[in-house]
C-alpha cells in the first residue's frame, strides 16, 4: 500500500507492517494506524508515522541508551491491549520534542512512553504514575550526569 | 457531576470495587486514597495533559533538523565514556 508523508513524500510500505494504536496517541486518539521508519544512520532514533495523516509523524528514541536506570513496568492491562502472548516482543521508545532552539536542546517525554508489540503489530501510549520523571528530559544535557535531568519549564 | 460532602475517614463506593477515602485535609490540599482493581488505570489529569501538549509539540517535529544529529552524537560519545 502506499502512504502520503509530508516529510518522506509518497512511500511504499507492506500492510504487515501497519502498527495498530487502538487508542491513538494522546491527543490524536483519532489516528490509530502508523508505520515505523528507521532514522538512517541513527538506529537510536526511529519516526512512528501516521498513516491516515500525512503530516503526523512522531520522532521516537530508544530512553534506556540515554536514561541510565529508566524502566517502564507494563501492567497486565497494558499487556492485554498489546497482546503480549511471549517473551521479547514488546519494544519502548520515547517520544522526542525539538525546541526551536535545536537539536541540541532535543527532550525525550519519559512519562508517557510509547510501548508497541513489533510482533503483533499493536501499540500505546502508557502515563506513568508515580515516577520522578518529567515530559520533557534532555537527552544531551550540558553536563554529563548520571540521572536523568529534567529541563526547565 | 454527582458533588457530595464527605469528612475525613469517610469513603465513597463506586461500583462493586471501587473505594475512595479522604484521608487528610490541610488548607487547600485533600489527601485521598483509592482501592480499586489493578486493570483500572489512574491517572493525575495533569499528567495526561501534559503528556497530550507534549504530544502536539512532537507531531510538528521537523525531520530535517536531524541532519544535524550525527555531529552532536559524534560530539556525545568521548564524554559519556570518560563519565564511566
Amino acid at each position: 500500500m502506499q502512504i502520503q508523508t509530508t516529510r518522506f513524500g509518497t512511500l511504499e510500505i507492506d500492510e504487515q507492517e501497519v502498527i495498530k494504536f487502538p487508542s491513538g496517541m494522546l491527543g490524536f486518539e483519532e489516528l490509530n494506524d502508523y508505520v515505523l521508519l528507521p532514522v538512517s544512520g541513527n538506529p537510536a532514533f526511529t519516526w512512528l508515522q501516521a498513516v491516515q495523516e500525512p503530516a503526523v509523524a512522531f520522532l521516537l528514541v530508544d530512553p534506556f541508551l540515554f536514561f541510565q536506570g529508566y524502566e517502564v513496568e507494563l501492567q497486565p492491562r497494558h499487556e492485554q491491549a498489546l497482546q503480549v502472548d511471549g517473551p521479547d516482543q514488546v519494544a519502548v521508545y520515547a517520544v522526542v520534542t525539538i525546541p526551536p532552539s535545536g537539536v541540541k536542546d532535543m527532550m525525550a517525554n519519559l512519562v508517557g512512553p510509547v510501548a508497541i508489540n513489533l510482533v503483533k503489530k499493536r501499540g500505546l501510549q502508557l502515563v506513568l504514575e508515580g515516577t520522578g520523571y518529567t515530559t520533557r528530559h534532555l537527552l544531551f544535557p550540558r553536563q554529563p550526569g548520571q540521572h536523568p535531568r529534567a529541563a526547565a519549564r | 457531576m454527582l458533588v457530595l460532602t464527605r469528612k475525613v475517614g469517610e469513603t465513597i463506593l463506586i461500583g462493586d470495587n471501587i473505594r475512595i477515602t479522604v484521608v487528610a485535609m490541610e488548607e487547600d490540599k485533600v489527601r485521598i486514597g483509592i482501592d480499586a482493581p489493578r486493570e483500572l488505570a489512574i491517572l493525575r489529569q495533569e499528567l495526561v495533559d501534559a503528556v497530550r501538549r507534549e504530544n502536539q509539540a512532537a507531531a510538528a517535529t521537523d525531520a530535517a533538523v536531524l541532519s544535524q544529529l550525527p555531529d552532536l552524537l559524534a560530539h556525545q560519545a568521548p564524554k559519556a565514556q570518560k563519565a564511566e
